[in-house]
């Protein structure tokens, strides 16, 4: 993907698609270009049903409803937060700095040239990153999926690039244009790392989000790879994928969890994270047959409610879990948050 | 005469005027669907593997629709099914008792998808939706 100078003027004109690397290794040419927009409204055609002095008196009657509900309805607005670090400046919007509260953003701009911004505007895009047909292939030094974001800058630029979750890395994720053209190029891969919690989840389209920040503009990319089954994953399991499935539900449900399998703020489609341990878990012949259903559907309800169920003190797959075949990147916590083992 | 006339006509247009109220007040009412998150998540299902994805965009809750145009979707997802190498997909099953608290529901479903290889992948997802005023919507992107 390249940004061309122009457009985000002189920060990000056109952004053109390119897999600098298919799955079997060899290069493609660019596939596409296109400039991100939002589109805030659609054009709307009604029959000729009414004179236009009804539809006046219907809208402004609708209007003023609407004026009248939102002051009923309005809150007070709270103070802005106080700056507590020059380093942390405002460059982060507060949800980015929610978000990603470890991460210092010097945004000292004083050396910075002004950019010319033109007809920017933000929105969510996509780039598919591929498919990736056996899981397994993810093991070892090997990153078969990968795409390069180029951007070419006129101006003064200072970027960052977040990826959520950990499986999706970019790099570098930080760079700046102090003035004059210039270009970089962001490698954005999949990776497989249980020391960092990242792994893929079998038999469905995992999702990321990469989150670009130009001099405070936002800009969103979803991502997607697709993934294979296990490799002993048998296709006449389907019905003992959701029989495992209603096991976990029923677990939250017994605990007043039952919200944790739509979606939480560590697992925001919970059910669909579910389902992919439960194809590893049979694709991995129920951890080589040492580890019970009600186990496993339990484990899962832990990790999804991150409560301790079985009142050992830990939440989610343990240790000894990861040892037998679990994957070892969903490792659990201690319910304190220490890092006892089990 | 003439009087009775401009009553009459008046009065006509005052009949007219809440006829159209009432079949304004109609259409409303429409844009309220009554379907389920297992109906919108199958008619969903089903554009997608026909590959009408311009058709999907309706289904897509509001926030949604405001992070990507109409074209821009239908263009991205049409390409990223020509990149993962799609030939087809069949739908094998959307979970017929979604998970439903409050105003969000979770509608697990099982597919098929063939790639130009010829294999065979098959697929456990689910789709979050959101009960919006005009009913059930999806949440995109789902993660």
């Amino acid at each position: 993907m390249v940004a061309d100078g122009e457009a985000i003027g002189g920060l990000l004109q056109k952004l053109t698609r390119t897999r600098s690397l298919d799955q079997s290794g060899c290069l493609d040419n660019q596939v596409g270009e296109y400039l991100p927009h939002l589109r805030w409204s659609n054009k709307l055609s009604l029959p000729k049903l009414f004179h236009f002095k009804d539809c006046l008196f219907v809208l402004s009657l609708g209007l003023l409803l609407s004026v009248a509900s939102s002051i009923a309805t309005a809150a007070p607005v709270p103070a802005p937060p106080a700056q507590t670090s020059p380093e942390t400046a405002d460059y982060m919007s507060l949800s980015l700095r929610l978000l990603f509260p470890s991460l210092p953003a010097n945004l000292e701009l004083s050396d910075i040239t002004d950019p010319a911004f033109t007809n920017f505007t933000s929105g969510t895009d996509y780039l598919p990153l591929g498919t990736l047909s056996d899981p397994d292939t993810m093991l070892g030094s090997v990153q078969p999926i990968t795409k390069t974001l180029s951007f070419n800058f006129k101006g003064g630029v200072r970027g960052r690039v977040f990826s959520n979750p950990a499986w999706l890395s970019v790099i570098p994720n930080y760079f700046a244009n102090r003035n004059g053209k210039g270009q970089l190029d962001s490698i954005v891969s999949v990776r497989q790392d249980a020391a960092k919690g990242a792994g893929l989840l079998p038999a469905q389209r995992n999702w990321g989000q990469l989150r670009i920040v130009l001099n405070g503009f936002v800009l969103d990319y979803a991502t997607t790879v697709l993934v294979g089954p296990p490799k002993n994953f048998m296709v006449d399991k389907g019905a003992k994928v959701f029989d495992l499935y209603h096991q976990i539900l029923s677990q939250l449900d017994q605990r007043g969890d039952l919200g944790a399998a739509i979606g939480t703020q560590s697992h925001s489609n919970g059910s669909q994270f579910a389902l992919g341990l439960v194809t590893d878990y049979l694709g991995e012949n129920e951890y080589s047959q040492r580890m019970s259903e009600a186990d496993f559907a339990n484990r899962v309800a832990e990790v999804l409610s991150d409560k301790d169920y079985g009142g050992d003190g830990w939440v989610g797959f343990t240790k000894a879990d990861v040892l037998i075949g679990a994957p070892g990147w969903v490792l659990g916590h201690a319910q304190n948050g220490g890092d006892t083992a089990r | 005469m003439i009087i009775k006339e401009q009553v009459l006509k008046k009065s006509g247009k005052k009949l007219q005027r809440g006829l159209n109220l009432v079949v304004l007040a109609l259409v409303l009412a429409g844009c309220s669907d009554n379907f389920l998150p297992l109906n919108v998540a199958t008619k969903y299902l089903q554009n997608e593997a026909a590959g009408n994805f311009s058709d999907n965009y309706d289904w897509l809750s509001a926030d949604s629709q405001l992070k990507i145009g109409r074209t821009e979707y239908a263009t991205r997802l049409n390409q990223a099914r020509q990149d993962a190498g799609i030939v087809s997909i069949n739908i094998v099953i959307v979970e017929n008792n979604p998970t439903t608290v409050g105003n969000r529901a979770s509608v697990p479903y099982q597919l098929e998808v063939t790639l130009q290889s010829g294999q065979k992948i098959p697929i456990f997802e689910s789709m979050v939706m959101l009960h919006q005023e005009n009913g059930w919507r999806i949440i995109w992107p789902p993660q």
